[in-house]
């Protein structure tokens, strides 16, 4: 369909850039295993951290197939002599670097751009838009979301019942766990956990808690709870299909960021997403949206109402707001998958990126 | 050039050799810092209507059109009538090339028209005009269900959300870049 697709990528911070173009590119491969995808990025060090076949000290490897390369390489020398594939996708409205956009804007290529994740209505009015360039290229916003009418999410490696056990004992032994505890895994931004540390505390369940990243490692600091059964794990990041598997396993996920939220959404597990933070306090636009959206997988209203009350506490940043009990989530995790299970249904089956992305930029080919 | 998010109603845009006026323009805020700006616009050339969607920061080539001081004085069927109170000539601009800004058109306001080759193809809002509210529902005491504002209809047709303590006949302030209700 598509000999060469080239990806580009600004890191601006954390991991949320890089990991979704790299789940594209992935996944890309995977559906068209005889084309050429090539990652173009200035932050090769974040694909370091979820790949360890990447080194972010070379500038233009192949690692799984796929052609990572740094921005550094795209001299106008190298633009000139570059043959601009037909299918260029710039994500999250990053800014591709002059030399290559110039003569792919003169050329009889497809650009995409890619936006974050959202669950708010607006974003189909704007999805499959044409942006108009002036000049040979034609470019179109391709908007990520929920919905059949939005372009979906990166679909991910779904697992068995038995296959999901099977990974439960290998994070048990990774992690040197015990294998009648409760397993969270948290992934957040800065966030004050002594609230969910009280409500752990009551439940009278043996926990573990799989804590990754800097920022929720800070946030969880140095407690100490073995007295009370509680026993936290700082963890090194895990390969990005690794990570996804451990959200199955797990018995409830604290997720941060857009492409994490997709991952539990198809994880079936409980979770709470933590949006990334933006002025105003405007996180709470979006996740009051996700929740509205989720909220027609719920048919206990009254038990929806604590979840999604819970979730825009913890997503509060006006600095006074406490988490509210976490109780009704730690023991009624199995109602949570329940209801999540028809969420992760729905959204393998309605909402597949590649596949809309590849029917898309199909279709465009085809007229011309 | 301007960036996208600059854009209104009324702004001509050049994109290549085409002249893009702009009959609608909804800012909305991304995930992260990437917010876009989505354009409902009408080709003046072949007269085709399109939307199309830039990057709230992208730059477009805006162009400058000849202004005429004029009163609105009346619409006639979906044509609004617009008087220069000098020489008296009337200008005639239909609905299609208004877009939203009919919303905002109020009987003997003055406003400039715009034109291009000498013909009047849109209008240039003040950033406010005072609006009367022709229908609000009226709020019940104690039952605002912790919403702070209410769906209004304006005299022009625009509905709009105003706060719960406004009545029928109130006239508010509109920011006519985006519709909301700026005050009292």
């Amino acid at each position: 369909m598509f000999d060469r697709i080239d990806i580009f990528c600004d890191v601006i911070d954390n991991f949320g850039d890089a990991g979704v173009t790299y789940r594209l590119a992935r996944s890309l491969k995977t559906e068209l295993p005889d084309s050429e995808i090539r990652l173009f990025t200035n932050g090769l060090e974040a694909f370091a951290e979820i790949d360890r076949g990447i080194d972010h000290k070379i500038k233009d490897q192949i690692c799984g197939g796929i052609r990572f390369s740094s921005y550094d390489i795209l001299t106008p020398e190298f633009a000139e002599k570059y043959e601009i594939p037909e299918l260029v996708i710039e994500a999250f409205a990053c800014r591709i670097p002059a030399a290559y956009y110039e003569k792919a804007l003169d050329s009889d290529c497809l650009i995409i751009n890619l936006d974050h994740l959202s669950a708010e209505k607006w974003i189909e009015g704007v999805h499959l838009k044409e942006s108009l360039t002036g000049r040979k290229a034609k470019k179109y916003f391709f908007m990520p979301g929920l919905t059949s009418a939005s372009g979906g999410i990166i679909p991910d490696r779904q697992l068995s019942d038995g296959e999901k056990a099977e990974k439960r004992k290998y994070f048990e032994n990774l992690y040197g766990l015990e294998s009648d505890s409760f397993l969270i895994s948290v992934f957040t931004y800065e966030h004050d956990f002594r609230q969910f540390f009280s409500d752990l505390k009551s439940i009278g369940k043996k926990v573990s808690l799989i804590v990754f990243g800097e920022k929720s490692q800070r946030s969880i600091g140095k407690a100490d709870l073995e007295d009370d059964g509680i026993r936290i794990i700082y963890s090194d990041f895990l390969p990005q299909a690794e990570y996804d598997d451990l959200l199955k396993a797990c018995d409830l996920n604290f997720v941060r960021g857009e492409d994490s939220c997709a991952r539990a959404c198809l994880s079936k597990k409980p979770f709470v997403w933590h949006a990334y933070h933006q002025k105003d306090n405007y996180q709470l636009v979006k996740v009051k949206a996700f929740l509205e959206y989720l909220e027609e997988f719920y048919s206990d209203l009254e038990f929806f109402e604590l979840y999604s009350s819970y979730m825009m506490k913890f997503n509060d940043r006006n600095g006074t707001a406490a988490d509210e009990s976490a109780g009704f989530m730690l023991q009624n995790a199995q109602t949570l998958e329940r209801y999540n299970i028809s969420l992760s249904e729905h959204l393998i089956k309605n909402c597949n990126l590649i596949n809309n992305l590849l029917f898309f930029a199909g279709s465009l080919k085809t007229d011309k | 050039m301007k960036e996208a998010s600059e854009f209104r109603a009324g702004n001509i845009i050049k994109v290549g050799n085409e002249l893009l006026l702009v009959l609608k323009a909804e800012y909305n805020k991304g995930a992260r810092s990437a917010s876009t700006m989505k354009l409902k616009t009408k080709n003046l050339s072949v007269g085709s209507i399109a939307e199309t969607v830039y990057r709230a920061t992208d730059k477009l080539d805006e162009v400058r059109l000849d202004r005429r001081k004029m009163q609105f004085s009346y619409k006639n069927g979906d044509s609004f009538v617009f008087m220069d109170q000098e020489t008296y000539e009337q200008l005639e601009l239909t609905e299609e090339y208004l877009g939203d800004n009919a919303f905002y058109l109020k009987e003997e306001e003055v406003i400039d028209v715009l034109l291009y080759n000498e013909k009047p193809i849109s209008i240039e809002l003040p950033q406010q005009v005072e609006l009367a509210i022709e229908y609000t529902e009226p709020a019940v005491q104690g039952n605002t269900g912790g919403k702070v504002l209410k769906e209004a209809k304006m005299q022009t047709g625009l509905i709009t959300n105003v706060p719960i303590f406004c009545h029928i006949g109130d006239v508010v302030k509109i920011d006519t870049r985006t519709g909301e209700y700026m005050g009292r």
